[in-house]
């Protein structure tokens, strides 16, 4: 055993003081007490505590470092894991566009996952913001990005752990509580909770909006009549403006205000598009940069709500976008890059991008990659480039099983196109495949659902038809369904949701199907999640009182499977005798006064329903690159 | 094949940054060496990567000045040059860049013992009485519990091989050699004080128990920050 040298061998001295120490590389540290306002003792000891405690650290490369007396502080709050938040692009763009002011200095967190909440609570430690850890509530303005319907519950329990009242109406002062987000093209269920929506893309009306609050912040800040100025600015819609009347049988009668108009950047080369982006340490879901190469989607895939809300199609010119790659790689270091868009292999030089991307990263070995191609631009030159040799997984969305059903719901993919992809990609070497369904789809038949099944097999066919030295070890086709949830904005707005049962029935059926074929597996969305999904998609007000209802019964985080808590919501919808059925099972007449009649997205309310008619004769309609449909945006559109 | 040139980096972190794990600082490494734009040597096949290899894990929460890893450039610049080249997250610091020889084993391999500094929270805690009484013993069983594994005993005296004991502060020199090693947290858990100190990793050590030095010792043509 070997000796205690006291002080021989160890060349460190000890310190002289105890507690706070210096910064150890006499570096120009921050000086947090000035503007710490949470505990931090506090927080640093139970960080040790949680998983992934790097979640609730900040200081990502390219995080923004100012001063905090400035007349602004946003906190951008995203209802949803860091991972997740991390991941979106539409508040970097918005939270790097939003530090390009002088006056206002944004900051940003993500909802802490139940461990850490639950020790927040524990030790009064409030939601606060990763950059200088300043407790929610003290911010002017929060806010909430609503992408998706099952984040309702997460944001309300994020305004709770911020020590915030969730209704707007009891919220006095500052805080403002924002929204802004795909789901605002219904904000009706959440109206009762924040103070103002921001309807359509931020990149304009947002600097407008600070414009307006500065001025109101520095004469002594009024809510109400800052709200009613507000709601001057075309896209901000201010909810407690509004008043809504119902009819006998539950649908709207009379929605009293004004009609408020989606926001639509016109130019996307002038439009702001951040130089850098925060490189997160802990591994966000898209751990790359982002290239975003034009908004909106001309196909007019019946189901699909991006597809019209983001319209039109404004593409970046292949110059701005050789330009932001070269900047973005540059200030992240990233070893990878994909290229953003609803259908990127539309993109009207995408084979002139993707060449030179590749040509120009290769050598710097940063990938590039086009997670949305559809089946039909697959064998394009461009594609191939993309996938060389070493692309083992592929993923297709034939979205249904039948001809029949892909042209009610206007996919214009045919199924030789679907087999000829499938089989250059067992040519090319790959092995597995991923393919996405929907059930439930509008009119859908017994034959269409057995129509996934077959194709499946045709798929796994394919496969072993190929002679046996060119396949490159076993198959697995990994098939998935969802359920599909009629949303507003779409032709099918007016449809209604197929039952609980049938879509278990039909679960059921390809489940027995598919578990015969070996190298195939199956996985289906849960039913009621998409249930609930569709409640909230096309729900009015009377919504909020169920919201606060599950939040109160323990609904948080309803789209992570381990949380999701049906009970809640169960017994939310009892205890209210709300009926599921007349929001998510109902069709609507097209007189109905749909509750977001007065959320103008600028597609026409015409266009919409010769689609959903046309989806009934199973009748498709080209993409607008062909014809233009009229889908209210002519002329406006960069196409 | 052409030449590489092996070089190694020490570096530190403090602040919340220690809270990182080992897995996003390699991550964070690669990006950061990347964005300096060095001639640096990837790894063969379909995804090539830089081959960074670190002296030692990082443990969650555990701040350091005297942490390493190393990784190879196709040029054999200046360290001075490669040192100013790479801009780090706020709360890292790289501190010193030098070459390593070819035949040297990894500094992984090369790692023996680490030395830390406990900075106690009070002047009596329990934790600081405890050292006493295990530097004057002769054995300390301690209990380690592995995630799926059943949980074993082992002696942690030897694992000790140094102490200084001050005021409000104490420097442990502990074994770092494989199945021998003895973490830090591990050991002021058994005395009874986890999270009564800060945790700094002073450096990491090479050679033998009784002459042990600095890994940055390994270096040539060192340059400093």
């Amino acid at each position: 055993m070997t000796e205690i040298n006291i002080g021989d061998i160890i060349p460190f001295s000890l310190p002289d003081g105890s507690g706070g120490r210096d910064s150890i590389f006499a570096l120009p540290a921050i000086d947090q007490e000035e503007f710490c306002l949470i505990d931090m003792a506090a927080l640093e000891s139970i960080l040790p505590e949680v998983e992934k405690p790097a979640r609730y650290t900040g200081g990502e490369l390219n995080m923004c470092k100012k001063a905090t007396d400035v007349p602004i502080r946003f906190l951008f709050a995203f209802p949803d894991v860091y991972e997740v938040g991390m991941s979106h692009l539409g508040t970097s763009i918005l939270y790097h566009m939003t530090n390009e002011r002088e006056d206002t200095y944004a900051e940003h967190t993500c909802m802490p996952f139940a461990d850490m909440a639950a020790k927040m609570c524990e030790n009064n430690i409030p939601l606060y913001s990763l950059e200088t850890f300043t407790p929610a509530a003290e911010f002017d303005i929060i806010g909430v990005n609503l992408s998706y319907e099952m984040c309702y519950t997460t944001a309300l329990n994020m305004l709770s752990l911020a020590g915030l009242s969730m209704n707007a109406a009891e919220r006095d002062g500052l805080p403002l509580v924002i929204a802004g987000g795909a789901c605002t093209c219904n904000p009706e269920p959440v109206a009762d909770f924040f103070d103002l929506f921001v309807i359509g893309e931020g990149e304009e009306v947002n600097n407008e909006l600070l414009d307006l609050f500065r001025v109101h912040k520095q004469r002594g800040f009024d809510k109400q009549a800052f709200l009613r100025e507000a709601s001057e600015i075309e896209g901000i819609y201010v909810p407690s403006l509004y008043t809504i009347e119902y009819n006998h049988d539950g649908t709207v009668s009379r929605i009293d205000g004004k009609i408020v108009k989606r926001r639509i950047v016109s130019n996307m080369d002038t439009a702001y598009f951040p130089g850098k982006i925060m490189v997160p340490f802990v591994r966000p879901v898209h751990d790359r940069v982002t290239l975003e190469i034009f908004r909106g989607c001309s196909r007019g895939c019946r189901f699909c709500q991006a597809g019209f809300i983001y319209r039109p199609v404004r593409e970046k010119s292949a110059e701005t976008l050789f330009k932001q790659a070269r900047e973005l790689t540059r200030s992240t270091g990233y070893e990878e890059m994909s290229l953003s868009s609803l259908s990127s292999g539309d993109y009207s030089h995408i084979d002139e991008l993707v060449c030179g991307l590749v040509n120009e990263y290769a050598p710097q070995r940063i990938s590039v990659s086009l997670p949305s191609l559809r089946v039909d631009s697959f064998e394009r030159d461009y594609a191939k480039k993309l996938q060389g040799a070493k692309k083992s997984s592929f993923t297709f969305a034939p979205e249904a099983g039948t001809q029949r059903m892909r042209d009610v719901i206007n996919k214009n993919v045919t199924e030789e196109q679907i087999m000829s992809a499938v089989r250059s990609a067992f040519e090319s070497g790959a092995t597995t495949i991923k393919l996405y369904f929907m059930l439930g789809l509008p009119g859908e038949t017994t034959e269409d659902v057995e129509g996934i099944a077959d194709l499946v097999k045709k798929i796994r066919s394919a496969f072993y038809e190929l002679p046996k030295e060119k396949r490159r070890g076993r198959l697995m086709l990994h098939v998935s369904t969802s359920c599909f949830v009629p949303k507003p904005n779409t032709p099918f707005q007016w449809v209604a949701m197929d039952t609980a049962d049938s879509l278990r029935e039909k679960v059921h059926y390809l489940r027995e199907e598919l578990r015969k074929l070996s190298g195939v597996k199956y996985n289906w969305h849960e039913i009621y999640l998409s249930i609930l999904e569709a409640v909230f998609a096309r729900g009015d007000r009377r919504l909020c009182e169920l919201l606060r209802r599950a939040v109160a019964n323990g609904a948080i985080f309803d789209s992570w499977q381990e949380y999701f808590r049906p009970e809640a919501w169960e017994n939310a919808f009892a205890e209210m005798g709300l009926d599921k059925d007349f929001y998510a099972f109902r069709e609507r007449g097209y007189d109905e006064t749909l509750p977001w009649s007065h959320i103008d997205s600028q597609i026409s309310g015409e266009y919409l329903m010769r689609e959903n008619e046309a989806a009934k004769r199973a009748e498709t309609t080209p993409d607008c690159r062909e014809a233009c449909n009229g889908c209210g945006l002519e002329g406006r559109c960069g196409i | 094949m052409n030449e590489i040139y092996r070089i190694g980096l020490r570096f530190g972190r403090e602040g919340m940054t220690r809270f990182n794990s080992h897995l996003d600082i390699h991550r964070m490494f690669g990006r950061a060496l990347r964005r300096a734009g060095l001639p640096l040597v990837y790894s063969q096949g379909f995804n090539p990567h830089i081959e960074l290899s670190f002296a030692q894990a990082l443990a969650v929460g555990l701040a350091t000045k005297g942490d390493y890893l190393e990784f190879a450039l196709t040029e054999k610049l200046a360290p001075q040059a490669v040192l100013d080249a790479i801009e780090m997250p706020e709360g890292f610091c790289v501190t010193a860049a030098g070459y390593l020889d070819k035949r040297q084993k990894k500094l992984m391999a090369a790692v023996t013992q680490a030395v830390y500094e406990l900075r106690w929270h009070c002047a009596d805690c329990e934790a600081k009485k405890a050292l006493d009484s295990f530097v004057a013993a002769d054995s300390f069983i301690m209990t380690k519990k592995k995630q799926g594994k059943p949980a074993r005993q082992f002696d942690a005296r030897p694992r000790l091989l140094e102490v200084k004991l001050g005021a409000n502060a104490a420097l442990v020199r502990l074994s770092l050699d494989g199945e021998s090693s003895l973490s830090p947290f591990d050991l002021l858990a058994a005395l009874g004080g986890a999270g009564e100190a800060d945790i700094l990793r002073l450096d990491l050590m090479t050679g033998s128990i009784n002459e042990p030095s600095s890994l940055e010792t390994l270096f040539m043509q060192t340059a400093h920050k």
